[in-house]
């Protein structure tokens, strides 16, 4: 088994990179591979209370490359999956502790045991979004349909494009109603614009915060549209050909007839 | 008239979309190319004056974009269709 590496990251903060990390990496592991999630937001950590694992923490990223344990004391197993692992960021320390290069070793060393890896990057392009980058194979770019997240996007779309790293774009927080009524960027648009390769789109759904809440997942909850999208995003990365939704092809008619009337 | 006809019927919604993906498309052409705006009207002209050399270019009307595709970015130029200069070297002679 080797691992393939793909690190979640984003211009713009707040745009979904931690839920997607661990919502992503249960979905994987619901199809029966074996995931490890690495929150590389050394500082800042998120993703051990997003899965609830937050009271069973002893070691963490920053010990496991320092050498104060082995790499496979500071993994931690998910409570409700056996193919489902968290390497927590470490919460006292200053993301310029790790180098790139160290990441890049920590991770080679776990790639042996994993199917797939998911690496949470911090927001940003300074230090933090290298070492989380360094060890990768392929990136995902989160973004909102808003300009300022979409903007950010681009120019780190920008830096992977110089590193080389295969990247496509998943857009998150997407209302159906308001691109059919024209008041928000379609994932389509987002597309268009960034000129990049689409893996996913997630709807804005209440039932991503009320898990959060519980440190619960909604891909468990199969009652959710983010939780089905993720699944859906999670069988394309095995390979399978799953369609996209168009939502253009939704956009009502009369909305339609108005805004050509109107260019008119 | 039409225009009016046209809210009384749809409501005179503004289609922020369209304002969104507008306002994107100029700030990143900002951001790629890394010119302000100031600096893109200066190499707007100073395209549109190396065109008149060759062409007659009366209404010319230049469509700068900066276009992401497979990693790489594109520097697109796009122009109607215009009417080459009879005496191209004269031209440029008398550009100076
Ligand atoms: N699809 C969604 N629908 C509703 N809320 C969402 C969705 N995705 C993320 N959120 C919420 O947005 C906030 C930011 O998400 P988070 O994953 O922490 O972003 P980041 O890691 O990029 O900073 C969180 O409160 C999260 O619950
Ligand atoms: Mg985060």
């Amino acid at each position: 088994m080797t691992a393939k590496v793909f690190v979640i990251t984003s211009g713009k903060g707040g745009v979904g990179k931690t839920t997607t990390a661990a919502n992503l990496g249960a979905a994987l592991a619901v199809r029966n591979k074996k995931v490890l999630v690495i929150d590389a937001d050394i500082g800042l950590r998120n993703l051990d209370v997003i899965m609830g694992l937050e009271n069973r923490i002893v070691f963490n990223l920053v010990d496991a490359i320092k050498g104060v344990c082995k790499p496979q004391q500071a993994v931690i197993k998910s409570k409700k999956s056996n193919n489902l692992f968290l390497l927590p960021a470490s919460q006292t320390d200053d993301k310029n502790v790790v180098t790139p290069e160290e990441m890049k070793e920590l991770v080679n060393k776990y790639k042996a045991e994993y199917n797939f890896i998911l690496i949470d990057c911090p927001a940003g392009i300074e230090q933090g979004f290298r070492n989380a980058c360094a060890a990768a194979d392929e990136a995902i770019v989160v973004t909102t349909p808003e300009v300022s997240a979409v903007r950010d996007a681009d120019r780190v779309i920008g830096l992977l494009a110089a590193s080389s790293l295969e990247t496509r774009m998943m857009i998150n927080r997407v209302d159906r109603d308001m691109v059919r009524r024209g008041d928000m960027l379609s994932p389509q648009d987002v597309i268009e614009i960034l000129g990049i390769e689409q893996i996913g789109m997630i709807f804005r759904d209440n039932d991503v915060v009320i898990s959060a809440n519980a440190g619960d997942l909604v891909v468990y909850n199969t009652k959710s549209k983010a939780g089905k999208a993720f699944l859906q995003i999670a069988d394309r990365i095995c390979g399978m050909d799953v369609p996209i939704e168009d939502l253009d092809i939704g956009t009502s008619l009369w909305a339609k007839l108005g805004k050509k009337l109107r260019a008119a | 008239m039409f225009k009016n006809f046209v809210n009384k019927l749809f409501g005179d919604h503004a289609f922020t979309n369209q304002l969104a993906k507008n306002r994107l498309q100029m700030v990143l052409i900002q951001d790629r190319s890394g010119l302000s705006s100031q600096e893109m009207d200066k190499f707007r002209n100073d395209l549109m004056k190396v065109i008149a050399i060759y062409f007659e270019t009366n209404q010319a009307n230049l469509d700068i974009q900066w276009e992401r595709k497979d990693g790489s970015t594109a520097l697109i130029i796009n122009t109607p269709v215009m009417v080459r200069r009879k005496q191209i070297q004269a031209v440029a002679a008398n550009q100076k």
